[in-house]
């Protein structure tokens, strides 16, 4: 029963959602002059999303609290994070999201830390490339030659190298071509096989042939 | 003149609100619905046939599957654990759900050899049920005890919240196999990089096609695009599960051969499969 | 250890320094290498805006966060001060949390710059940022329905859509009143919202580059009309507009970046090449 009513409940929602999505006679279901029930449905699926968080927060301050308690490696660390995530949760309930504290915290702090985080990305990137750029074989030659001619192709340097003006559009004509054609090829052949792999996934789950959702290991 | 007025109807008439009655006018609605109901007859009958034990086309091995066990053995032996995860996607996501097969297997052998596995989460859904997954791993391999819930882990639902708390923990817990599988961002090359620093043999698959160059650069085995899909059913070895699996490559096959027609008639100038495929 | 046994076995740090120097000096000191205006995804975005007619009503979406700022935030402010210019009015929404308030700043910054340039930008008349709602891609679908009530008649600083004259125009979002939507996207949730959901409308798209090369297909699909390719794409925009800004002055570094990796990998396949011809195992 614990797992049956679960398994009936994905297949009838799926086919309910199914039905809002391909069905104008259910699109256009009114409860009300101009309130249709696709809407009410879909905002108590918000409002289930957003209760969702708590289960985070418990999770998250019952693993930091027995980090501390049990004062493991680096549990100072653990209680600066419970200090911030309450600290920040507090200031938002007692003076708004769109109070000044609320937001030079996330002026000052919460956008710095993002943009220093996406920018490692360009460290990582030629430590990556120094490690694992390689000739090994003819298709590790074309990988190479292709990822310098779109490296320069994108940036003023390559322009200044071979100018888009002169024979084969330089690297950034070339570039264009390797991005709309073989690119664009290779992206169309994967999103199809994606497509056909993510459906049959839900097919099965729906189906009620991958139970892993409840948790089990079958 | 009675022609002139009939298109001038026709053009100022507004577009049909359904298409049969039924169907929202929206591009391929009609053929999605026919295409879906084919989908799920293909699956139903091939599931059929391999419960049956009737014949079915072979799947190809996935190389990287292999690995799996190589790297959980490795981490064994070091003494170091293993770390696992999946960024983006929530529970309703079929990466997600792809993404359990992996975490049950290797689940059950990090159980089996006796192996902590930390598992990192950006969504509070998923990992309720990413602890249920490992802890019913833990209690089949008869080691319940083993199973420390503070190592399923939530981190932030902020993207880089989560990357800067995943970096920190291969950093500080130096696990021996990292295994990054699901569908990723931008996050994908700093985790990756995290691993490789510390020396963990990394095993990533994902379905993310911008972040696939990041992980081959960095990974020591990655599955691209279907091959995630394909190996989380080939992982389970159930015939219903393989049976589903064929039934995508048939439908591969299908898309193809429309594909090639559709170009050639188009070539040609008829439009016939567009607007079929349009519907 | 011969010199590239050493080179192959170096401690990443290094590359990291030589990354920084080269990032840092072109941005104090810029070099003012020549950019070149990309036809085929800059423009189409630029004609469409120029091809409006004032009070024409686009919407616009900040799917990113503060991470990706560095790229999008040029375009988001170029794209933007080009539509209070022309006159088209424009609509925020914001399918990020986490960015929702920064795009809202980007668009105070454009204002105030406009402002001291004698151009006055009404809030409410020519603009409106209606931001972030909880719901991820079933609250777009349910704005596609019923726009006022998805998001609780409330904009993001907490006005009421009542008092919004720009609103007023704005009861559904429908083709009539959009005449395209522009998304400024780092990532998920993003560009399948748009053209899952409303794939009849004119698709423009603000990317960061690393997802260029997965959304090209889409360009070529005409499922989305125009594409600024992250940084170059904000510095062409600039160029476009006749005011060159943060993203032309940052295109120096990105140059000096791609070069670095370029020798590095060219030094990598010779420390490769020499040792494994003295049979030394690396890389």
């Amino acid at each position: 029963m614990k797992r049956e009513v679960p398994m009936v409940l994905a297949l009838v929602f799926a086919i309910i959602r199914i039905g809002f999505e391909l069905l104008q006679p259910m699109i256009a279901w009114e409860f009300a002059p101009g309130k249709t029930v696709f809407t009410r449905l879909s905002f108590s699926l918000t409002f289930m999303s957003v209760m969702g968080l708590l289960m985070g927060l418990i999770n998250l301050s019952r693993q930091h609290i027995n980090t501390i308690r049990r004062k493991r490696e680096h549990w100072v660390y653990s209680v600066w994070l419970l200090i911030v995530l309450y600290g920040y949760a507090i200031i938002g309930l007692i003076w708004g999201p769109d109070s000044n504290t609320f937001i030079w915290i996330y002026d000052a702090l919460i956008v710095p830390l993002d943009s220093t985080m996406f920018s490692m990305l360009a460290f990582f990137i030629a430590s990556a490339a120094y490690r694992a750029f390689r000739i090994r074989n003819v298709e590790s030659t074309i990988l190479l030659v292709v990822a310098f001619i779109v490296m320069l192709g994108n940036v003023s340097i390559g322009e200044m190298i071979w100018s888009s003006e002169a024979w084969l559009g330089g690297f950034k004509g070339i570039k264009d071509w390797i991005l709309s054609v073989p690119n664009t090829a290779h992206a169309r052949a994967l999103s199809i096989g994606i497509f056909l792999g993510a459906y049959a996934a839900a097919i099965r789950v729906f189906l009620g042939l991958d139970k892993k959702y409840l948790g089990g290991t079958d | 003149m009675a022609m002139k007025t009939l298109m001038l109807l026709a053009a100022e008439a507004e577009a049909p609100l359904t298409k049969w009655g039924i169907f929202p006018n929206v591009d391929s609605a009609v053929f999605g619905m026919f295409f879906g109901i084919a989908m799920i007859i293909l699956v139903y009958v091939m599931i059929q046939r391999a419960r049956a034990g009737l014949p079915i086309p072979e799947i190809r091995r996935i190389p990287g599957m292999e690995a799996f066990e190589e790297a959980v053995g490795r981490a064994t032996e070091m003494g170091r654990p293993v770390h696992i995860t999946n960024y983006a996607e929530d529970v309703g996501d079929y990466d997600t759900w792809a993404f359990w097969s992996y975490l049950a297997h290797v689940a059950k052998l990090c159980a089996t050899y006796d192996t902590r596995v930390i598992n990192t989460n950006t969504d509070y859904l998923t990992q309720a049920v990413n602890e249920e997954i490992i802890k019913q791993a833990y209690l089949e391999a008869g080691r319940p005890d083993a199973f420390n819930p503070d190592d399923v882990r939530y981190c932030s639902p902020w993207q880089f919240g989560y990357t800067m708390a995943v970096a920190g923990i291969i950093a500080r817990e130096k696990p021996a196999a990292n295994f990054l599988i699901g569908y990723f961002y931008a996050e994908s090359l700093i985790l990756a990089e995290a691993g490789a620093l510390v020396g963990a043999i990394q095993i990533a698959a994902s379905s993310a096609t911008s972040q696939l160059p990041f992980f081959i650069a960095a990974c020591d085995y990655t599955m691209i695009g279907e091959e995630f899909y394909a190996g989380a059913a080939t992982l389970s070895k159930e015939p219903v599960i393989y049976g589903s699996v064929v039934a995508q490559d048939i439908g591969r096959v299908a898309f193809t051969i429309i594909i090639i027609i559709g170009a050639i008639m188009n070539t040609f100038g008829n439009d016939a499969m567009i607007r079929l495929i349009m519907f | 250890m011969t010199f590239w046994e050493k080179m192959n076995a170096m401690d990443p740090r290094w590359i990291f320094l030589g990354m920084a120097v080269l990032l840092t000096i072109p941005v104090l000191f810029p070099l003012g290498l020549a950019i070149t205006i990309d036809q085929e995804t800059t423009v189409p975005i630029y004609n469409w805006i120029e091809n409006l007619n004032p009070g024409d009503i686009v919407f616009a979406d900040v799917s990113y966060s503060g991470g990706s700022a560095g790229e999008l935030g040029p375009q988001h402010k170029a794209w933007f001060r080009h539509c209070m210019l022309k006159g088209v009015k424009v609509v925020w929404v914001a399918q990020w949390n986490t960015g929702a308030q920064l795009g809202y700043e980007f668009c105070l910054e454009v204002v105030e710059d406009l402002a001291e340039e004698g151009i006055e930008v009404e809030y409410g008349v020519d603009w409106v940022y209606v931001g972030w709602k909880a719901g991820g891609t079933t609250m777009w679908r349910n704005m596609q329905l019923d726009f006022w009530d998805a998001c609780a008649k409330e904009d993001w600083v907490g006005n009421s859509f009542e008092d919004l004259p720009l609103m007023q125009r704005v009861k559904k979002w429908d083709k009539e009143t959009c005449k395209g939507i522009m998304l400024f996207t780092a990532g998920s949730p993003g560009v399948p919202t748009y053209t899952t959901y409303f794939h009849d409308y004119d698709i423009y798209l603000g990317d960061v580059a690393v997802q260029v090369p997965g959304n090209m297909n889409l360009l070529r699909a005409g499922q989305i009309k125009g594409m600024l390719c992250g940084l170059p794409g904000a510095a062409q925009y600039e160029i476009l507009l006749g005011r060159p800004g943060q993203a032309v002055k940052l295109m120096d570094a990105q140059s000096l970046g791609h070069l670095w990796i370029i020798v590095l990998v060219i030094l990598g396949n010779i420390g490769f090449y020499i040792t494994r011809k003295s049979g030394t195992p690396s890389g």
